[in-house]
């Protein structure tokens, strides 16, 4: 039997935690959090800081990036401000959210769908190899091991790398740059008084 | 439901300050602080380095620091702990070890005070 780890409710982690298997937290770290198992984010939970899982779940609150080998879900009553990124993330409705949102397909390439072009996260346009493979520009400088160097690098230690194509991460942006790049903010009264709240400061 | 308790499974090490209330069970790895009001079971697997300080401990598995309970302190069969305790009530298993001093806060009968004095 694999017991789930657990930060009960009730309880405060200033510090980080590492390691195997899933991790439950209902009460409230300051710091990052690094399993290999699913992570999630129960709804008395919070988090400050940077996580990375298999699978990731926010049911209550993520002030950090989440970095996912598989999923991040971020579910309704959940509050997230910061970037999800992880090959498939999915923002259930009436969840809050507040960042970039970056699938990377490399990790887990979606067979039986052909298409000849594809935006990347970072805007720019992935254009196919000669393997007939996508290759996406952020992760041109890691191909060999997608799943170590296109996953689960922290954007710290992306930077420390001296790859061209790991220096270009977008991750690696500061957050302004990577704001204007992305869509247009949808019309969400929440998020414009958030703005709004924003540019007071 | 019950309310799930704290757990720290094998192969996972938290570094840092915990603190707060309720139980905590460790069978993975502990490095910097623990105060919490509740117990703390220290599992044959599990390592803490860092003072303790919680209502009860047991510990079955490796503590090197202080430990101050308000309860109970007992070291399990197996058990380890390297460091000063104080508490309430300390108890040594068969098996078990500690290294360090012992306070337990008690009165000697009142008839020593003039052998003592």
């Amino acid at each position: 039997m694999n017991r789930p780890s657990v930060i009960p409710e009730g309880m405060r982690l200033l510090g980080d935690v590492e390691g195997e298997g899933d991790l439950a937290v209902l009460g409230a770290i300051e710091g990052d959090v690094r399993v290999d198992g699913a992570l999630v984010v129960e709804t008395s939970g919070v988090i400050k800081g940077q996580v990375q899982a298999r699978t990731i779940v926010v049911r209550g609150v993520l002030v950090g990036d989440g970095t996912a080998a598989d999923t991040v879900r971020v579910e309704p009553g959940a509050r997230m401000v910061g970037d999800a990124r992880a090959p498939r993330v999915s923002i259930v409705d009436g969840a809050l959210f507040r960042g970039r949102v970056e699938m990377s397909s490399d990790a887990a390439p979606r067979v039986g769908r052909s298409v000849p072009r594809r935006r990347t996260a970072a805007g720019e346009l992935a254009t196919p190899s000669a393997a007939g493979q996508l290759v996406s520009p952020t992760s041109a400088g890691a191909d060999s091991s997608p799943s170590a160097a296109g996953q689960l690098v922290s954007p710290t230690s992306a930077g420390a790398v001296t790859s061209p194509g790991t220096a270009s991460s977008v991750g690696a942006h500061p957050a302004p740059v990577a704001a204007r790049r992305g869509p247009p903010a949808p019309n969400v009264p929440v998020l414009r008084r958030t703005e709004a709240r924003r540019a007071e400061r | 439901m019950q309310k799930p308790l704290g757990y720290l499974a094998p192969g996972l090490s938290v570094r840092g300050r915990l603190s707060g209330a309720g139980d905590l069970t460790i069978d993975g790895r502990l490095e910097g602080e623990l105060d919490v009001s509740g117990e703390v079971i220290v599992g044959e697997r599990g390592v803490i380095v860092a003072p303790v300080r919680a209502g009860a401990v047991v510990v079955a598995g490796d503590l090197k620091g202080e430990v101050h309970a308000r309860g109970a302190v007992a070291v399990r069969d197996g058990g380890r702990i390297l460091g000063d305790v104080r508490a309430q009530r300390v108890s040594i298993d068969d098996g078990g070890a500690l290294h360090g001093g012992v306070e337990m806060d008690f009165e000697l009968p009142a008839e020593l005070d003039g052998l003592l004095a």
